[in-house]
């Protein structure tokens, strides 16, 4: 922090806490001004970008931004658009340049869709676009909700795991979790790739099946808007739960999400049955065995844990044992 | 219920689950959730307890608190035509903080329903609770319990988590005590009774046989199988509900058919109801092993264990 621009809180501040005193400052997101010094409306961390003094929450609802890839649910299908549940403070909308007559022949309610943000209008509403061929319908899998604050924007939101699942993280907090499929614009966080390339041919194979059988004309776009699951072994549906439970924990514990966290806590959760995974006991050894691979992270998780009042009693999570470094 | 959306997909990828007994989070159909028991959570009643299942710490979270007021006996009263027993009345409310489906007036129905199971089962003679320990007075005081339930969080198996966090309230109940005596009238030279409740703390008196209390199991029929303790994508796809209440002896006490999509084929009936006598057995010892930890840990934890406490375990 430089001399002339005076005091400021870092960290967590809660509703009502003086950031600034400083007139230097303008106020951003979650905070407003009395008497010439900036106090927090939200409970969260404070973030400064220059002169611009923000405060961001950690539980909130989710605010667009152009670009942003999200997993929503529609919730109505409207004449011209559908209109998306993407968990924000607006629904958003998906406009339609396709047959006006048949939109339900490509959404219906309650479809999962992944989709990106096209633009965000004057009240918060976001326009959505699934332009690429990858985007659509998502199916084969589940929908699981974490916290938005959880899923940051980054490079890639598709991560194939080593096991054939698919995750697709919605920076809107809602992932969907599914059988491994091929995606052939978006960049994909695969960390296998020769069973990737396997897999992509076989895929190939399936996909022009499910054309064939489809009603619609186009190959490409049946598979979009199919609604038929493809057959999904046991070992794959087992997958599936594992990596589902794993998220589970992860948003629990407030650990981001992202290949590295999500394939370490897949790793660590091995030892156990899928059941298993969600008793209480278990998944505290989870994030245990995590903690000793990455405390940096962990520790960032006990701060965020304590201002929340996760952790309000000393033996949960053994909180003790965490030192500051 | 329908309030969740759900994807023809969706719906597929968990009925084809339940048809391979391998569910969306890894449990088998007829496993339980975990759940947790925390008893006296609400200071301003006579008995409160809270009882949360699954999902670590969110889940299914529901807030019970007994409350004890006196009655006076009239004549004619349905189900107490002679006046030897008390009362016990039950309400169920959901907060809309429990679930973003549940703003408004969308819970209403839920609520009437999950009261009337809940009143069904208790209050009547079907529940095996000796009701005549609420009477003070023959045909003149009783007590009333007020069994107020309130849904905190909700993600499936309401009716299941509700049956848990009554029965442990009623564990918890402490009514004070109350000193029957005789007076002499001497205007009209007649004698008749009055009581007096005791103004100390410490003259308490438990609830007698809590432990008849039935608990509840659900089975949600998804296809041509069932499903016990759903999550709400299981709710959302599932045709039909069963709730059976069984108490600790394993009798059936109760049976409550719910969410009519379609019937039950008397064959599945039969195998639900068995089944279902079978968990609850095992579910009631369960409880009450918990209840016993709650009030174990309650006492010698300097920590009080308040419900905010509790919100956060794990």
């Amino acid at each position: 922090m430089s001399s002339e621009s005076g005091p400021i809180s870092k960290g967590i501040v809660t509703t009502g806490s003086l950031i600034t005193r400083d007139g230097v400052f303008m106020k951003g997101h979650g905070t407003f001004v009395e008497n010439g010094e900036i106090y927090a409306s939200i409970t969260g961390t404070v973030e400064r970008i220059n002169k611009l003094v923000s405060v961001t929450s950690l539980r909130q609802r989710y605010s667009g931004e152009i670009g942003d890839i999200v997993v929503g649910r529609i919730s109505r299908v409207g004449l011209k658009r559908w209109l998306v549940n993407v968990n924000g403070r607006q629904d958003a909308r998906r406009k339609s340049a396709s047959d006006e007559l048949q939109m339900r022949k490509f959404f219906k309610e309650g479809d999962v869709v992944f989709a990106e943000v096209q633009s965000v209008f004057v009240d918060g509403a976001l326009s959505l676009h699934t332009r690429s061929l990858d985007y659509g319908k998502l199916r084969n899998g589940v929908v699981c909700y974490v916290s938005p604050a959880l899923v940051v924007r980054s490079r890639s939101h598709l991560i194939s795991l080593h096991c054939g699942v698919d995750v697709v993280l919605g920076v809107n907090g809602c992932i969907h979790i599914g059988k491994h499929r091929v995606f052939s614009h978006l960049q994909v966080d695969s960390d296998n790739d020769e069973a990737y390339l396997k897999d992509e041919q076989s895929s190939l194979e399936s996909n022009t099946k499910a054309g064939n059988s489809s009603t619609l004309p186009n190959n490409d776009y049946s598979d979009i808007y199919s609604d038929v699951n493809d057959d999904i072994d046991i070992s794959t549906r087992t997958n599936i739960s594992r990596v589902h439970n794993c998220i589970v924990i992860l948003d629990r514990l407030f650990i981001r999400l992202n290949s590295t966290s999500i394939n370490t806590a897949y790793e660590q959760s091995l030892q156990y049955f899928v059941p298993e995974l969600l008793k209480q006991d278990v998944a505290n050894e989870i994030a245990e065995s995590r903690d000793n691979k990455n405390s940096a992270m962990t520790f960032k998780l006990l701060v965020n844990s304590v201002a929340y009042g996760i952790l309000s009693r000393t033996d949960d999570l053994s909180a003790q044992r965490y030192t500051i470094e | 219920m329908s309030l969740y959306p759900i994807s023809i997909s969706e719906t597929n990828y968990i009925a084809k689950g339940v048809e391979a007994d391998f569910r969306v989070d890894g449990r088998d159909n007829l496993s339980f959730r975990d759940f947790s028991i925390v008893t006296g959570v609400v200071s301003q009643t006579y008995g409160s307890a809270r009882c949360r299942l699954g999902s670590l710490g969110k889940g299914t979270d529901v807030l019970v608190g007994i409350k004890a007021e006196i009655g006076n006996w009239t004549p004619g009263e349905p189900d107490n035509l002679f006046g030897k027993r008390g009362k016990i009345v039950c309400n169920v409310q959901i907060s809309p903080i429990s679930s973003q489906f549940f703003s408004g007036r969308s819970s209403d129905d839920l609520e009437i329903e999950l009261t009337q199971i809940l009143a069904n089962s208790i209050s009547l003679e079907q529940s095996s609770i000796d009701l005549e320990q609420l009477c003070i007075i023959e045909k003149q005081a009783y007590w009333i319990l007020y069994v107020d339930a309130l849904v905190l969080g909700y993600d499936g198996n309401i009716i299941d988590t509700l049956f848990y966090a009554t029965r442990a309230a009623f564990s918890d109940i402490q009514l004070p005590k109350v000193v029957v005596e005789s007076v002499l009238d001497e205007e009209t030279n007649t004698e008749h009774q009055a009581f007096e409740i005791i103004d100390d703390p410490s003259a308490l008196r438990p609830f007698n046989d809590w432990e008849n209390i039935p608990m509840s199991v659900t089975s949600y029929i998804i296809g041509k199988r069932y499903v016990v303790d759903c999550s709400v994508q299981e709710e959302t796809i599932s045709t039909a509900r069963i709730t059976v209440t069984i108490n600790k002896n394993g009798d059936i006490c109760s049976i409550h058919k719910g969410d009519m999509k379609t019937g039950i084929s008397p064959s599945l009936l039969q195998n639900i109801l068995s089944i279902s006598k079978r968990i609850g057995v095992d579910l009631v010892s369960a409880q009450s092993a918990k209840i016993e930890n709650a009030k174990l840990s309650k006492d010698d934890s300097e920590i009080p264990d308040t419900s905010l406490t509790f919100l956060n375990l794990f």
